[in-house]
Parts: C-alpha cells; sequence; structure tokens
C-alpha cells in the first residue's frame, strides 16, 4: 500500500463511509430486481437486470475495502450468471433466498474501519 | 495490483512525448468513478477527466487531450473495446496509450486486449492506494520503452 498521508487517509475514509451509507440502498434496489425476477417468471431481461446491479456491488464493494459485501455479492453473480447462461437447474432457483441473506449479512456485519 | 500486458509486451507503437499529467478515466460506475478519481488526483496529482460513458469521452477526448486513458471494459452501450476503437479514429487520441480496466482478465481475454494496441490490463477491483503507484510504474516502463 502506499504511503498516505492524514489527509488522504481522511479522504479516503470520508468516501468509503459515504459508499457504506449509500448500500442499503444499493441492496434495496437489488432486492427489488429479485422481487420482479420472481413476479415476472424468470425472464432473462429481469436476471439480466439483476445481474448487472450485482456485479456493480462486487467491483465496488472491494474497491471501498468491503471484501466481505464483494465476496457475498460475488456469489450471487455467479449464480446469476449461471443462470442467464441456462446453466442452472430449476431446484437451484432456491439457492436465491440463501444468497440475498448472505448478502444482508455481510452488510450488516461490515464495520467502518 | 495485478496488471497483465505491461508495457514491455505491449506493440510499442505510442509515441511518449510528454510526462503523464492529464489522464480520461472512462467508468460507467459512479461509485467507481468517485474513488479513482480522488485517488489519481489527490493522491497521484494527476489532472483528471471522468466520463461516464463511450459517448462522453469521445465527445471530450480531443478536447482534454489526455496522456493516458484509463478505459473500463464492460459499459452498457459501447464496451471499452469499441470505445478504444473510436478514439483511434479521433487524430488526437489516435496514439495516446489506453490502460484498460477489466475484471476478466482470463488469457483470451487479455489477448485481445493486448491486440487492441492497449499499453496494460489493470485487474478489477483494485487497491485504490495503490493504483497511482501502478500506473506510474506501467509509465515509466512504457517510457523507456518508447525512448
Amino acid at each position: 500500500m502506499a504511503r498516505l498521508t492524514e489527509a488522504q487517509r481522511a479522504q479516503l475514509e470520508a468516501l468509503r463511509q459515504m459508499y457504506r451509507a449509500e448500500l442499503p440502498a444499493k441492496l434495496g434496489l437489488i432486492g427489488g430486481a429479485v422481487d420482479t425476477l420472481h413476479a415476472g417468471g424468470w425472464e432473462k431481461a429481469h436476471l439480466q437486470a439483476l445481474y448487472d446491479l450485482i456485479h456493480k456491488l462486487t467491483g465496488s464493494a472491494a474497491i471501498y475495502g468491503f471484501g466481505d459485501i464483494s465476496r457475498a455479492a460475488g456469489d450471487l453473480e455467479s449464480w446469476a450468471l449461471q443462470a442467464l447462461d441456462g446453466g442452472l437447474p430449476e431446484a437451484r432457483r432456491l439457492e436465491l433466498t440463501a444468497l440475498m441473506s448472505a448478502l444482508q449479512e455481510a452488510f450488516s456485519a461490515s464495520e467502518i474501519r | 495490483m495485478e496488471t497483465h500486458g505491461l508495457p514491455g509486451e505491449s506493440r510499442g507503437k505510442h509515441v511518449a512525448r510528454r510526462t503523464l499529467k492529464r489522464i480520461l478515466l472512462v467508468e460507467d460506475d459512479p461509485d467507481i468513478q468517485t474513488v479513482t478519481s480522488m485517488a489519481l488526483g489527490s493522491f497521484g496529482g494527476y489532472t483528471v477527466h471522468v466520463c461516464g460513458s463511450a459517448a462522453e469521452a469521445i465527445e471530450s477526448a480531443a478536447e482534454f487531450l489526455p496522456d493516458l486513458i484509463l478505459l473500463d471494459v464492460m459499459m452498457p452501450g459501447m464496451d471499452g473495446v469499441d470505445t478504444l476503437r473510436a478514439l483511434r479514429d479521433i487524430p488526437e487520441t489516435a496514439s495516446t496509450p489506453v490502460i484498460f480496466l477489466t475484471a476478466r482478465v482470463q488469457p483470451a481475454d487479455v489477448a485481445k486486449y493486448k491486440a487492441l494496441d492497449s499499453l496494460a490490463v489493470i485487474r478489477k477491483p483494485f487497491e485504490p492506494t495503490v493504483l497511482v503507484e501502478t500506473i506510474q510504474d506501467i509509465w515509466t516502463r512504457y517510457r523507456g520503452e518508447a525512448h
């Protein structure tokens, strides 16, 4: 890690806190996409919308230093990608609930350093 | 930070005429825009112009005249690969060095990016605190190769 000044460290931490503060809204959007997926009969467009949201979260959470959230989102992203590629048996749709719970738990456990 | 296709492996078609001062960041995710531009500007001291889409980048590149372009690969609409092709058609950015930012770094992907005459590929997610060092390292090697 590069040597940062106190001011730079504080600047980065402030951004990190802002990002964390916005996470409930991001999780809300993802939850909404899951609801739409269920309500819409698992249409591919809805699956793609869910994947796009999750993909962003996986990347941004890691960059902001929320590794556990990124990993939980990454698991969900892999699941969504498999579903998009048509390689997900219908029985595995049930995994979505557990993956969403894991993501929510990762958020709840996250702390400001 | 993981990089691929460092300058020593690039095709060396660029002409390094300037020191690295101005960076055009093309990234559609606002969260990543924020932390990356902060790292480049505050930690690196670079002048950064952020574009959220290929269209924005194509429109502003000739005016901003970047020394380096950081280009996200996976963007809605025109992706990074097509954006690079479009930027190469603009005289002012025809030979501007480009570094791709992407989570997709399978060998076949990296080979594709290298074939497009990019300087390097930085893997996402990256650590903001080491991004500047990584870019400086890539730039230093690139300058060494170009002279």
